[in-house]
């Protein structure tokens, strides 16, 4: 079996565990919801419009901003009832994705629930209250008995969706199959992200393939076949939730990383530190930037790599640039102050914003900097990640530059570099640790104005690890220890389409390199 | 004649714009069989429904052996009184032995005598036992409004309601039905309304006929008493369809 391959498969059982965990509870919930609410439904008309309107609209909105919208939500109620009870909860992982998912699986349930039990014969409705039924006798004995091959048509189509949407639940810290396309995404291991499809569209046909044995057990009133299917659920379930119950011993420290190539080095690096000092750790990786940030400050996680620049413009709202080291020491003693939050300090090299071109281009349209380039963008595609176009720091360069481009195109990271390569994009927005800027020998445009902040890589410790000090002797000789050759060599071994090294491998080399002069 | 079991006094209901009863008074006696006809639209239906509370009247009292319907819960009061309706209404996900011994486990009877009361009512409508452990499905329509009957008898009501029983049957099968169940109606003592559209049902099975028209009440008598009495053209030409109808047939069956 391929290293990839076999790699892959050593993390099934933890990710499937997740998988199964978090769809099982959030189709069982979304049950207990919508089979109350479709029974109410179909008794009255005044309520089934606006109930089904309701479900249909939430359907609407976008899983992935669905499961994101959970999140600042939990964490308000969760200082909420810190404030009022004393304790909050975890507004990360598994419970915004538990209630995104539920809210999902509804429309299905319901609109099938009220649909099996509308249809029921108004023959045998009155016949139910004929021969003395109370409502509920009839709905209990009658109704739901001869709506039941239809609601579970509808459990199926639920089922289904929840298993493919959960998926999305790791970037919002939630292990689950998702973890290995959106690793994979990032990591071009496209190994990894065939296997997780793979695996999440198999446990989905399983699941409607058991659950279509209770439909027809149920349709054709054949007992045997209903219980048959009903079994197989329930022991695959347990089966599939094992080794979540071997996991026993609660991790330490738990590891943030945001979801690119660099975060997930340096992510097992720290890990590496912190379990070679004796600690046991667990990762929350694939973290949304705005995400990764509150998730720390909220002690969700312990530890993680962020970037000055970043933390400057987005935390702090600050839109002036006082240079690198005046941002450094402003974001330590600001976010002690605003959040308790530890500076631990810089890695020693910095992951900024960086326009880049290819040389051919670059030299033939004869630019150089940025103010050669405000020169051609009228003819120019600019290419950029997914957040670059929203984010402050493209506001500063174009309040500097006047970048007046013909198009402006936003691709993942990976894509991004493609997209240059292949002509699509003229200028790109890339990052100045990226091992692919060297690998394409791609030419970084200077920034003459000093618009773009600095991004040195820091090392952020959440308010209740700031006085830990096994944490602390961990990770503090990291600090100043990685150049940017170094991080970009690292980043490239990930990053490259042959011979691919996964971020542990990645980060055990970058311990090995003599630190940073 | 003795205390009615059944007495309605000024039963009202309006759909809408549309007044299905206006002001009703009947009292149907202990061990009657009444037939109430009328052509559709005439509140005929509504009228029967009242009794058991399917039909909630606007205005008007209604009591069975002296209790007020609007007292008891209406469960309660319909586990007292059987129903038989022309869709059968047999319930599908039951065999035909636990359609026949719903009520009397609704009523909380022991699973033994549910099970000896439907032998004895497969028996009483002629039904093979065998049928017991049938899907309403794999029976006839004839044999299903059997198992309606039987399932309308269960509980051993005085009462029993019917609206157009016998009306979606083939006419040997309904010719056979309705003697049936007049027999049934005879030995076991029972107070009979039935609902038709059928006059020639209703003179053969009913010992008086109630005619309604526009939610009144239009003539009421035993058959031969009604046609002998002063009624008005339109209710006469209803009651003597049956009879000309059967005058026609022997001619042309002669000819």
């Amino acid at each position: 079996m391929s290293p990839r391959l076999s790699a892959a498969f050593a993390l099934l059982p933890d990710y499937l565990a997740w998988h199964v965990l978090l769809s099982a509870s959030a189709l069982v919930l979304g049950l207990a919801i919508s089979l109350p609410l479709a029974v109410a439904a179909a008794r009255s008309v005044r309520l089934r419009w606006p109930v089904l309107a309701l479900a249909s609209l939430i359907q609407t909105i976008p899983s992935l901003a669905l499961l994101a919208l959970f999140y600042p939500l939990l964490l308000a109620l969760s200082s909420l009832s810190a404030m009022v009870f004393g304790h909050g909860f975890s507004a990360l992982g598994f419970l915004p994705s538990l209630l995104a998912l539920t809210l999902y699986s509804v429309l299905p349930i319901l609109r099938n629930g009220v649909a099996g039990i509308t249809g029921v014969d108004p023959a045998i409705a009155e016949a139910a209250d004929g021969v003395g039924m109370t409502p509920a006798q009839k709905l209990w004995q009658v109704e739901l008995p001869l709506a039941a091959p239809v609601i579970m048509a509808g459990v199926r189509t639920a089922a289904v969706w929840t298993i493919g949407a959960a998926t999305l639940s790791t970037p919002v810290g939630q292990t689950s199959l998702g973890n290995y396309i959106f690793a994979g995404l990032q990591t071009e291991n496209w190994v990894s992200v065939l296997f997780g499809c793979a695996v999440s569209a198999a446990l989905a046909m399983a699941v409607d393939q058991l659950l279509g044995l209770v439909e027809t057990g149920l349709r054709l009133r054949r007992r045997g076949l209903a219980i048959a299917g009903l079994a197989g659920l329930v022991l695959g379930a347990a089966l599939a939730l094992l080794p979540l119950a071997s996991l026993g011993k609660p991790a330490s420290y738990v590891v943030g990383a945001k979801n690119f190539s660099e975060q997930y080095i340096l992510a097992e690096l720290m890990a590496d530190r912190l379990e070679r000092a004796g600690a046991s750790v667990t990762r929350k990786e694939d973290l949304g930037s705005a995400v990764a940030y509150r998730a720390l400050a909220a002690g969700e996680i312990d530890v993680y790599v962020d970037y000055s620049g970043t933390l400057w413009t987005n935390v702090l709202k600050r839109p002036d640039n006082p240079g690198r080291a005046a941002v450094l020491a402003g974001l330590t003693a600001e976010l002690k102050r605003r959040d308790g939050v530890l500076v631990l300090g810089s890695l020693g090299f910095e992951n900024a914003y960086a326009f880049a071109m290819r040389p051919d281009r670059a030299q033939a349209l004869g630019v150089a900097s940025l103010s050669d380039l405000a020169r051609e963008a009228p003819k120019l595609t600019l290419g950029s990640d997914l957040e670059f176009l929203s984010r402050p720091e493209w506001r500063a360069v174009d309040g500097a530059y006047h970048l007046d481009f013909k198009a402006k195109r936003s691709f993942q990271p990976t894509f991004m570099y493609r997209a240059l390569a292949g002509g699509e994009a003229d200028v790109i927005s890339a990052f100045s640790s990226d091992g692919r800027i060297a690998a394409d020998r791609l030419v970084v445009l200077s920034d003459p104005k000093g618009a773009i902040p600095p991004y040195d890589a820091v090392i952020l410790v959440s308010p209740r690890r700031a006085q830990d000090r096994r944490l602390l002797e961990a990770l503090r000789p990291l600090v100043g220890s990685i150049s940017v050759e170094a991080m970009r060599a690292a980043n490239l071994t990930v990053d490259r389409d042959t011979d691919k090294a996964t971020p542990a491998q990645a980060a055990a080399m970058l311990q090995r390199r003599p630190p940073a002069p | 004649m003795a205390e009615p079991l059944i007495q309605l006094s000024g039963i009202e209901k309006r759909y809408g714009a549309h007044q299905a009863l206006a002001g009703v008074d009947l009292a149907v006696a202990r061990g009657e069989f009444v037939a109430l006809v009328g052509g559709s639209g005439s509140g005929k239906t509504t009228l029967l429904k009242t009794i058991n509370r399917l039909v909630v009247p606007d205005a008007g009292r209604i009591t069975v052996d002296g209790q007020d319907v609007a007292a008891a819960e209406p469960h309660v009061l319909r586990r007292s009184i059987g129903y038989v309706f022309q869709e059968v209404g047999l319930f599908p996900h039951l065999s035909v032995a636990e359609n026949i011994g719903i009520t009397p486990r609704l009523l909380g009877w022991d699973a033994a005598r549910i099970a000896e009361r439907v032998a004895t009512l497969l028996e009483l409508v002629a039904l093979p036992a065998d049928a017991a452990s049938r899907a309403p499905a794999a029976l006839s329509g004839g044999q299903r409004q059997r198992v309606g009957v039987a399932r309308a008898l269960a509980a051993e009501p005085a009462v029993v309601l019917m609206d157009e029983p016998f009306g979606a049957l083939d006419p040997l099968t309904r010719d056979a039905l309705g003697g049936d169940y007049r027999a049934l109606h005879e030995r076991l003592g029972l107070t009979t309304v039935m609902v038709t559209h059928d006059m020639a049902e209703a003179v053969l099975l009913a010992d008086r006929i109630v005619v309604l028209g526009g939610g009144r009440i239009r003539a009421d008598g035993a058959p031969a008493a009604l046609l002998a009495g002063d009624i008005d053209p339109e209710v006469r030409a209803l009651l003597e369809a049956p009879k000309r109808q059967a005058e026609r047939l022997s001619e042309r069956l002669r000819a």
